[in-house]
């Protein structure tokens, strides 16, 4: 066995994990993780199609008293212990000795954004980046530029930006605000890239925006989103939702409508084109 | 044709949270999501408590300024709209 603090949780799993060293993975002495369920008690909650280790793929959810067996098409199964802590690959029923990359990619992925979600903690879609003690969270349809805008930020020369993430952001709401937890492996980056490595376990979210596309406009200004709006926008942006059940579904609701008031935001008219860039720096830079 | 007197049930697959005065409801059979304003908001919370559409109707001219005839005008367009997308029911009988 092998456990992790990720975002702020400790997650189980059946071996080491290369992807996670660099939240200090470790193995345990710890009694293996029991996997108590038989099939004839499984029912089918949840089935989409989504992007996963680099294909479309069927992804089915089945629900049992104890946990979840996660269905993925072309790859493999993974158990999530109800209460989210234990992830285990499984095949013909039992756990798998031989893990390939894709494996590691279902079970980093729709596994782990699952078993966070049954932890009370959410991942949305999004690049994030802090100046200071300000973290800006980016969201937007995919392919709206949230990764080349964090990535421009950060790498600009002489830069006071920091990468928080390229791709899931894990969330929760707290009684002081929304918080952010870094931790988290983003599978689009290096391991030596990682920006969980040197942040802070949480952190709070000082605003989130919204890219539009807005091709020609000179200056880039922020424009307030009211909360109903917010709310649909965070319920829009999060990762993994077509797999929740109706608790889930219910919880995470509840969770965008907190959340919607907790951190202000605002809509960024964004243009890929590479000249706009300062501007956009700029008025992000600019105190709200 | 629905009317006033119209029974309603809500079901138990619609979750409803309220944001500031407006409200989300969510139909958590279909994943999707609908959005009430204020007025929407309040009838929703109305029949939550079990109020019958009659009465709640007669609250909500009690609590906004709207002419009788355009209140159950939109109404009953709003409930329609829910039964359409299986967030109320109308009880038989």
């Amino acid at each position: 066995m092998s456990f992790c603090r990720i975002s702020g949780q400790e997650i189980h799993f059946p071996f080491f994990v290369p992807e996670l060293t660099f939240l200090g993975s470790r193995n345990t002495p710890q009694a293996k993780a029991g996997i108590s369920f038989s099939s004839q008690e499984l029912t089918l909650s949840r089935r989409a199609t989504g992007w996963v280790a680099g294909a479309q793929r069927r992804v089915e959810t089945w629900f049992a008293r104890s946990g979840i067996l996660l269905k993925v098409s072309g790859g493999c199964n993974v158990y999530i212990a109800l209460g989210g802590q234990d992830l285990i690959p499984l095949k013909a029923g039992r756990p798998k000795k031989i893990i390939t990359g894709r494996d590691r990619e279902i079970l980093l992925g729709p596994a782990l954004v699952l078993a966070l979600a049954l932890r009370g903690t959410w991942c949305l879609h999004a690049s994030a980046a802090m100046i200071g003690e300000r973290l800006t969270v980016f969201l937007g349809e995919s392919g709206a530029g949230k990764s080349t805008l964090a990535a421009y930020l950060v790498n600009n020369k002489a830069s006071r930006w920091a990468l928080v993430a390229d791709d899931i952001l894990p969330v929760t709401v707290s009684r002081k605000g929304l918080l952010a937890w870094p931790r988290f492996p983003q599978l689009k980056l290096p391991a030596q890239q990682q920006p969980g490595t040197s942040l802070p376990e949480s952190l709070p979210v000082s605003r989130i925006c919204v890219l539009v596309d807005d091709v020609g406009r000179a200056k880039p200004e922020l424009k307030s989103i009211p909360s109903l709006q917010a709310a649909q926008v965070l319920l829009n942006h999060t990762a993994g939702t077509r797999l929740f059940d109706p608790g889930l579904l219910t919880d995470h609701l509840a969770f965008c409508a907190q959340a919607a008031k907790k951190a202000p935001m605002y809509q960024l008219p964004y243009t890929r084109q590479k000249a706009a860039l300062p501007a956009i720096k700029q008025a992000l830079e600019r105190p709200c | 044709m629905l009317t006033l007197d119209a029974q309603l049930l809500i079901p138990k697959h619609v979750s409803f949270t309220l944001v500031e005065q407006d409200a989300i409801l969510l139909n958590t059979r279909t994943n999707k999501y609908y959005a009430l304003d204020e007025v929407g908001a309040r009838l929703w919370g109305l029949l939550n408590e079990g109020k019958q559409l009659k009465d709640a109707y007669q609250m909500l001219l009690d609590e906004y300024e709207v002419k009788p005839a355009r209140l159950e005008k939109d109404l009953l367009e709003l409930i329609d709209h829910l039964v359409e997308n299986g967030l109320v029911e109308v009880a038989e009988g």
